[in-house]
């Protein structure tokens, strides 16, 4: 049986590996190496005998705790080859100047987490890898381009203000939605891509305001001043809020003449 | 090129990991659940949540399924050069421990003089109290955060390591410290970090850019 996870939440609850990840490991403890370095190299999401990234990730610490370096290592290899992958997808050179550098960088430092694990300084970060293993190395991969954005100091100019009172265009984001519920529509991907990349390069504050509004709905303004909504996290007005989403909505509206 | 993410406070690292892990588009829901758990970084948890948002997670699925390269080859090399370079430093510095005979921790604060501490204290955005638990090593070690030990490494010159092995250090009671009773009063039980702040008469913004570092 894997040994329990120790991450615990700042609210006091205990993180969790799913009950297939558990099985897995079950199943994974009792295999020779030969044979898991066999299945880690198994792409294929469906198929029987794929190792899912968490199940790799207590393989390698577990690897590590029992001193068994050679399996440590294949096992390590094949999931940073994993990683690789995703990261040259997901930090093309298109985004960043220095994004070669930058893959490289966010790579080893991940691989650097398993020499830490279970130090004094890294306890049991790697906990989270076990329990959903790419959400937790998105966040590491967003947090690492972040900042790599702000140490490249790139910024973009704020846009000028406008008439508020226009409704919005809302079409666009309907749309993408709808795109977003049907699975397996091809069209689905395009679109979905096309918005994402046009909310991207919207100025900062236009794209935060849509994204806090529409996104992730935190309602405009308030009459409560202890409620957090996209005019107090911004720092702004409620009316200059609805001047930002009203611009952005404005230059989205024109991807639906193309799509 | 250096990189900083290790050097992050490690709670802003894990409160990246728990919005990301709640759910994979976050909502105002389990935006305002983290920012409730982790007030001190409510902007870098709000800026994450766009980010999480413009990030299908889909598109990672896809890409780690998708055929490697030279290129991705190379990337893999120089990670597992990385990870091998630090677990020997890790094993050769717990190699060294268990066999140098246990001296007491160098103190890097020891020379410094009640000027310094209060300048240290000025830099640190602390005061005279704060920087006498350092010195005295009050404060048990693994609830400091990572960025708090290597901005006080910075501050004294001292390598990393020295810092945080005074840090792990037994409690004491310095030899310049003044005390009313016959015997020299012994060390009580080490404090956190977050105790140790909120101790030590420092404002409520004090602490928080503390315990941002």
């Amino acid at each position: 049986m894997a040994l329990p996870l120790q991450k615990v939440s700042r609210d006091g609850v205990l993180y969790q590996r799913a009950a297939d990840i558990e099985a897995a490991i079950d199943t994974a403890c009792g295999q020779e190496i030969e044979e898991l370095a066999r299945r880690s190299e198994i792409r294929d999401r469906s198929a029987p005998d794929y190792l899912p990234s968490e199940c790799l990730v207590y393989l390698i610490r577990e690897a590590g705790r029992n001193g068994r370096e050679d399996a440590q290592n294949r096992l390590l290899q094949t999931l940073l080859s994993r990683c690789a992958r995703i990261l040259n997808a997901k930090v093309p050179d298109s985004v960043i100047a220095t994004a070669p550098q930058l893959r490289e960088d966010i790579l080893g430092d991940f691989a650097v987490l398993f020499a830490k694990d279970g130090s004094v300084e890294d306890k049991y970060t790697l906990d989270f890898y076990e329990a959903r293993f790419n959400l937790a190395f998105r966040a590491f991969r967003i947090s690492r381009v972040n900042s790599e954005f702000k140490r490249l100091n790139r910024t973009k100019a704020l846009s000028d203000p406008d008439d508020p009172d226009r409704p919005f265009d809302d079409e666009v984001l309907e749309r993408l939605s709808e795109r977003e519920r049907a699975v397996g529509d091809p069209e689905q991907l395009v679109f979905t891509k096309q918005i994402r990349a046009a909310i991207r390069d919207l100025p900062h504050d236009e794209r935060d305001a849509l994204v806090l509004c529409r996104f992730i709905r935190l309602k405009e303004e308030s009459d409560n001043p202890c409620e957090r909504t996209a005019a107090t996290v911004c720092g702004v007005t409620g009316r200059t809020i609805r001047n930002r989403l009203k611009r952005a909505l404005a230059k989205l509206s024109k991807i639906k003449e193309v799509v | 090129m250096t990189t900083d993410f290790a050097r992050d406070n490690s709670n802003l690292q894990d409160a990246f990991y728990a919005l990301s892990l709640a759910k994979p588009a976050p909502d105002a829901e389990v935006l305002d659940k983290l920012v409730r758990c982790y007030p001190e970084f409510a902007a870098e948890l709000t800026d994450m949540a766009i980010e999480l948002v413009l990030d299908p997670l889909g598109d990672d699925e896809v890409a780690e399924a998708a055929s490697g390269s030279s290129n991705t080859d190379l990337m893999v090399l120089r990670a597992m050069s990385r990870f091998q370079n630090h677990l020997h430093t890790i094993k050769t510095e717990k190699r060294a421990s268990t066999t140098m005979p246990q001296l007491p921790p160098t103190n890097p604060f020891s020379t410094l003089g009640t000027a310094d501490i209060r300048a240290l204290g000025q830099r640190l955005h602390a005061n005279t109290v704060f920087i006498l638990k350092l010195r005295d090593r009050v404060i048990r070690e693994d609830t400091l955060t990572p960025g708090f030990k290597h901005r006080i490494a910075d501050e004294l010159k001292a390598p990393l390591d020295v810092v945080v092995a005074h840090f792990a250090g037994q409690s004491s009671i310095s030899t310049q410290a003044h005390y009313k009773a016959d015997q020299k009063p012994e060390a009580s039980d080490k404090q956190t970090f977050e105790d140790a702040l909120r101790s030590s008469g420092l404002t409520e913004e004090q602490q928080k850019s503390l315990l941002s570092l």
